[in-house]
């Protein structure tokens, strides 16, 4: 599904450079629930990032479904993501001025997907995450974990082949971050989508299919549970 | 192309709805006023010249007018060429006027004048002086010492009101003594006073050609002009009719009431429609300052919502589509708001018209002018939205979503 071959990412701040990358290559199967630890500033992040094509690597080549990716414009890049890819970030990422179910059906409508079918899957996603009650409150009106969950909703709304989360429990307490890993486990395997997790919480490796840790930008180790 | 559309509506609706409406409102009412401004001023202008040209054609010239030769003072035989005119399709009607210098005293005061003579049965066709008689009466054919006389020429009581020499109040009934330049004395009854709202009109003074043939005292009838006023019918053309006038022989100088009006006037009008142009390019300038700061303010705090909606997979023309959007959104109310403040003012000025020296004037809306500038502020306004959203959305996604 997703192949990657020695990513490098290198940030220049003024005389220093930081290699926020330093040549990781990866493999990852369609279906596989891929988590991504390793301690801060490891490059977890940033190696998210490259495989979700919202930022681009230094050096190094991805291949994704067959198809060359790093080629791509940055209009066909964004097609590619609304079509293929899932994010779930830490702080959620929800659009303030969208209501919980506006969120949700966002990506559906940019899809080409008429409203009431929109509608319709996007009141099906926030019922998965229980939150149909909650459907026409503003982000701002809802907790850290409902909001969470919308996130998830709308990451999911367009049925991605790749689900990306980035620390997705960070701010999250121990019963909410069961409900969202709950959640992906469910997906996963009913759908057979592909998810990569950053996280840094050992408990969370019951989730995963394999786990993938840095340090400094490179693998460190590599564990198929 | 219209599922983008769609979502561009979509966000930009929400913005709208969600995204500070005191701010939009605050912002529809600045363009509601620059719409105003832009036309507003130019309306009053066009109503100022429309006011001096209705005068122009209603006390001065008629709808076309014909002087003497070049190098020559009267008409000769004006007789047979008003015969001739008035045979002319599309002339209502022609009347000969022969004016002479002359002084007219009142008590201690007096006033340096030309008096004009016509024959009143054709001028009332061809000049509307005769509804405006502030006091007394018209001249009719027959008078003989008789004086018609402009409000400006009576004056008032106290001269130092009256802004030209003045008779000092002279008043229906009164008699002043009129010198010719031909040296021929007169004493004529005031018949009637005539009030225009034309400061030209107001200074002149009337008697019948009858009395002028008299004054010339020659054996024959005076048959020499110093013009001759033209009434067309309304839907004649101008052009066609001074045209046609000149192929019928007409030797004279013919002009329309246009080419009559003198440089100065068309000077002005000039520096008008200058100052009109400035007025519009300065609220343009406004306008687009304005919106540039809205949506310069707005991308800049939707920095990291923008970073969203593009991670997700949101097209950035999508994305500054709706900023754009909500640009037309303001300026269609701004500019349906402004059009009710301009609908409200050219009531008010109707109804209570600005007085200038020159008349009273009532702004004129021209249409055309409506349009123009309505296009002109979009075009503005779509351009100062433009820009900032677009460089915001040139941003890289990840620095555009760790912003505020
Ligand atoms: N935009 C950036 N500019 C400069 N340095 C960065 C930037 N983003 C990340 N880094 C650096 O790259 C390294 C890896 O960062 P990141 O991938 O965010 O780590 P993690 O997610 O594992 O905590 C860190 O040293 C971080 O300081
Ligand atoms: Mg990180």
């Amino acid at each position: 599904m997703i192949t990657a071959k020695n990513l490098k990412r290198i940030y220049t701040m003024g005389l220093v450079q930081v290699h926020a990358l330093n040549g990781v290559s990866i493999d990852i199967g369609t279906g596989e629930f891929v988590g991504i630890t390793g301690a801060s500033g490891s490059g977890k992040s940033t190696l998210l990032h490259i495989l979700g094509l919202l930022d681009d690597p230094t050096e190094g080549e991805i291949m994704i479904g067959g198809e060359d990716v790093l080629g791509f414009s940055d209009s066909r890049k964004g097609r590619f993501r609304l079509r293929k890819f899932g994010f779930i970030f830490q702080d959620y990422a929800l659009v303030p001025e969208l209501s919980a179910l506006e969120n949700v059906i966002l990506p559906a409508i940019a899809r080409g997907i008429p409203l009431p079918e929109a509608r319709a899957s996007g009141g099906e996603y926030l019922d998965r995450v229980e939150l149909s009650a909650r459907r026409d409150h503003l982000p701002a009106e809802l907790s850290g974990g409902e909001q969470q969950r919308v996130a998830i909703a709308r990451a999911l709304v367009n049925n991605p082949d790749v689900l990306f989360a980035d620390e997705p429990c960070a701010n999250l307490d121990s019963t909410n971050s069961r409900k969202v890993l709950d959640l992906f486990r469910q997906i996963n395997e009913e759908l057979n989508q592909t998810v990569i997790m950053v996280s840094h919480e050992d408990w969370h490796r019951e989730y995963f299919d394999r786990v993938i840790r840095l340090r400094d930008g490179k693998i460190e180790h590599e564990e198929t549970l | 192309m219209f599922e983008n559309l769609r979502v561009s509506v979509f966000l930009a609706a929400r913005a709208l709805q969600r995204g500070g409406r005191g701010r939009v409102l605050m912002n529809i009412i600045v363009i509601a006023f620059v719409f105003t401004n832009m036309i507003f001023l130019p309306s009053v202008i066009s109503g100022a010249v429309e006011t001096y040209n209705v005068q122009t054609i209603d006390f001065m010239t008629s709808d076309i007018v014909i002087g003497p030769r070049e190098n020559e003072r009267y008409i000769e035989d004006a007789d047979t060429l008003l015969g001739r005119v008035n045979r002319i399709p599309g002339v209502v009607r022609a009347s000969a006027r022969f004016s002479m210098p002359a002084s007219i005293d009142f008590k201690e005061n007096s006033v340096s004048i030309e008096v004009k003579a016509f024959d009143p049965r054709d001028e009332v066709e061809v000049t509307r002086i005769h509804e405006y008689m502030k006091d007394g009466n018209y001249l009719g054919s027959g008078d003989r010492d008789e004086i018609l006389l402009g409000v400006l020429v009576t004056g008032h009581e106290d001269t130092s009101q009256d802004f030209y020499e003045s008779l000092g109040g002279a008043a229906v009934g009164d008699v002043v003594t009129v010198r010719y330049a031909n040296g021929i004395v007169r004493e004529y009854r005031i018949k009637g006073i005539v009030q225009t709202t034309s400061y030209i009109a107001d200074y002149m003074a009337f008697v019948t050609a009858d009395e002028m043939d008299a004054v010339l005292g020659g054996a024959e009838p005076n048959t020499r002009a110093t013009e001759i006023l033209i009434k067309a019918t309304d839907d004649a053309d101008l052009h066609a009719l001074k045209r046609m006038i000149l192929s019928f022989g007409v030797g004279e100088e013919v002009k329309t009431w246009e080419d009559a009006t003198s440089d100065i006037v068309a000077e002005s009008v000039e520096s008008f429609n200058i100052i009109n142009n400035i007025t519009i390019i300065g609220s343009l300038i406004i306008a687009v300052v304005v919106i540039f700061i809205l949506i310069t303010i707005k991308t800049f705090t939707n920095r990291k919502q923008i970073g969203i909606l593009k991670a997700i997979g949101i097209q950035k023309s999508v994305i500054i589509n709706s900023y754009v959007m909500q640009v037309f959104f303001i300026c269609t109310f701004g500019i349906i708001l402004g059009l009710l403040l301009l609908e409200g003012m050219v009531l008010y000025f109707t109804a209570f018209p600005i007085e200038f020296p020159d008349g009273t004037v009532t702004p004129i809306v021209d249409v055309g002018m409506l349009i123009e500038n309505t296009l002109l502020l979009y075009l503005a306004s779509a351009v100062a939205g433009f820009i900032p959203a677009w460089r915001i959305t040139n941003e890289k996604i990840l620095d555009a979503m760790r912003g505020a």
